[in-house]
């Protein structure tokens, strides 16, 4: 099992992919944080006791489809590239291959979301002293958003990476990831009205605080991430037996 | 040895791969052929698991899976073309060690071996079709296994890396392990391999010895030419041995120098040209896989 879990991070380091994805992320946290939450204030955003929480929130809201498209990649090179092949003969057990994915992608998630989730408030701070404007006292939630982000970023990678594995088509599984959460829960919501929260990214998005249909149901976070978790063990149940019983080509 | 027993694949209601059954012998070279479409890389990958279907593949008495390491016993070459083209050679190399409990340092080795060291930090994806294959040989020899399965090593190797792969194949069935290869070029085939497993439309039609295969399925002839024509077509037409004439001689079929040469002698006919005509590789898979094939051209009298 050791042996798949190092093998599976030297995938994720040593494909230029996974670099490029994650200086996106910082730019992006850079810009969010510095620019848009610090620098660029207006004077009602300045006044919010809740103005550095929301900032953390928003940040791992957007930019927690990155650490998700990793573990997208990750798993869709292999059927993409044919690397299945030596994956699943190189390991006696496919449990084990997918395991040790899920893994990796988890740390990776954990770690960039905790690297969104403590940057983008510091930056914001910089930006708006660097801007020489005032901020009120703030109220900072440190405990609730440890574990809502990491939850919510842990949360969304795990989708990601259930999505690839099972469409496998990398093109397919992109496409699917960046519409389901958005266009397809947005559209759906037209229908389910309040209902929308037991959507499974609505409710992430509803855990977290941020997002999509956040203010339209009373359900609480714990609530919230209960039938995201649902939803996602299910899904997991599918994906597995699916990548031991589907021919690897 | 492989013991290959009752594999069997369906997509859909198409039989892909029929109740095959076949042995891998250590010490040799196991060639794998059979027509376009004939279930050959399917056979494959259901002995190596990666497509689930009926029947079982022992490694020496054991199913894969229930090896630690499945990397000691076989080396797979399955597609040329299996790696991240932007991942350099040696990374691709380094992650199937890591995956396969290899020592890291055999990485070195095997492009060595190879014949790729000096392309090991390029990413493989400019590769051409030979330096690929050769890559994909590096992954299979990384944990020196017990046995071999390549598809089709050959294609896009230059004349001098397919004499190199010959060579090599031999020498590493005669350290008492077992090549399992499979290839389009029957003339390759015919040079390289000791046993023959020939599969049509997903079922086996010849699991023998090279040299049976080809003395089994194609008649032996001669080539004779003799100074006296006249006599000796009397005495081929009394012992109701047929011949057809060819350029200023005969070919006579189903026979061998040693008789013709003594019944020319026997009846003092002098002898000015005796050859034995040798059948190929490829008419022997010809004639075994006629009717088998799965997509057959037009427009050409065979």
């Amino acid at each position: 099992m050791i042996s798949e879990i190092k093998a599976e991070f030297k995938k994720v380091f040593t494909i230029r992919s996974t670099y490029i994805i994650l200086a996106l992320m910082l730019a992006l946290v850079i810009f969010f944080g510095f620019y848009v939450g610090g620098w660029h204030s207006n004077k009602v955003d300045l006044l919010n006791p809740f103005r550095i929480y929301d900032i953390a929130k928003q940040a791992i809201n957007f930019l927690s489809i990155f650490p998700a498209l990793i573990g997208l990649l990750l798993f869709t090179h292999e059927f993409r590239y044919n690397l299945t092949s030596y994956s699943l003969t190189l390991s006696n057990d496919r449990s084990k291959v997918l395991l040790a994915k899920v893994l990796v992608v988890s740390l990776v998630a954990l770690v960039s979301t905790a690297i969104i989730g403590s940057l983008s408030p510091l930056l914001s701070e910089w930006g708006i002293h660097a801007n020489h404007l005032t901020l009120a006292h703030q109220t900072f939630y440190f405990s609730a958003l440890a574990w809502k982000g990491l939850v919510y970023g842990w949360g969304y990678a795990m989708a990601g990476l259930v999505i690839a594995v099972l469409i496998r088509n990398q093109i397919g599984a992109i496409v699917t990831l960046f519409i389901v959460p958005g266009t397809v829960e947005g559209l759906l919501s037209l229908l389910l009205k309040n209902n929308t929260v037991y959507l499974p990214f609505s409710a992430l998005h509803r855990m977290l605080g941020a997002g999509i249909g956040v203010g339209q149901t009373s359900l609480s976070a714990v609530d919230a991430m209960l039938v995201f978790f649902g939803y996602l063990i299910i899904s997991w149940g599918i994906a597995w037996i699916l990548f031991l019983k589907r021919d690897a080509s | 040895m492989i013991k290959a027993e009752h594999l069997t694949k369906k997509y859909g209601q198409k039989i892909a791969v029929n109740d095959i059954s076949f042995q891998v012998q250590t010490g040799k070279v196991t060639g794998f052929l059979g027509p376009n479409g004939a279930g050959k890389s399917t056979t494959m990958r259901l002995m190596l698991g990666l497509n689930n279907g009926g029947g079982a593949t022992l490694f020496n008495g054991k199913p894969l899976y229930e090896y630690r390491r499945p990397s000691k016993m076989v080396g797979v070459l399955l597609e040329a073309k299996a790696f991240h083209p932007t991942r350099s050679a040696r990374n691709h190399l380094k992650i199937l060690s890591t995956e396969g409990g290899i020592p890291l340092s055999r990485v070195d080795e095997v492009l060595d071996i190879v014949g790729l060291k000096a392309e090991a930090k390029k990413g493989p994806g400019k590769f051409s079709l030979g330096m690929s294959q050769r890559l994909g040989l590096a992954a299979a020899l990384l944990a020196q296994p017990k046995y071999l399965i390549l598809d089709e090593p050959a294609n896009g190797l230059d004349p001098e890396g397919i004499v190199w792969l010959r060579e090599f194949l031999k020498s590493y069935a005669d350290k008492d392990k077992g090549v399992f290869v499979s290839s389009h070029l029957l003339s390759e085939m015919s040079l390289l391999a000791d046993n023959v497993v020939v599969i049509g439309k997903g079922r086996v039609l010849a699991d023998t010895s090279m040299k049976d295969f080809i003395d089994g399925n194609v008649s032996t002839s001669v080539y004779v030419r003799v100074s006296d024509k006249e006599k000796l077509i009397k005495i081929l037409d009394q012992q109701k041995i047929s011949y057809k004439k060819k350029n200023s001689g005969f070919e006579i079929h189903d026979s061998k120098t040693d008789k013709i040469g003594k019944l020319a002698f026997d009846n003092k006919i002098t002898i000015l040209e005796l050859a034995s005509i040798s059948a190929s590789l490829e008419e022997a898979f010809l004639e075994v896989t006629a009717g088998a094939e799965e997509y057959t051209g037009k427009g050409v009298n065979k």
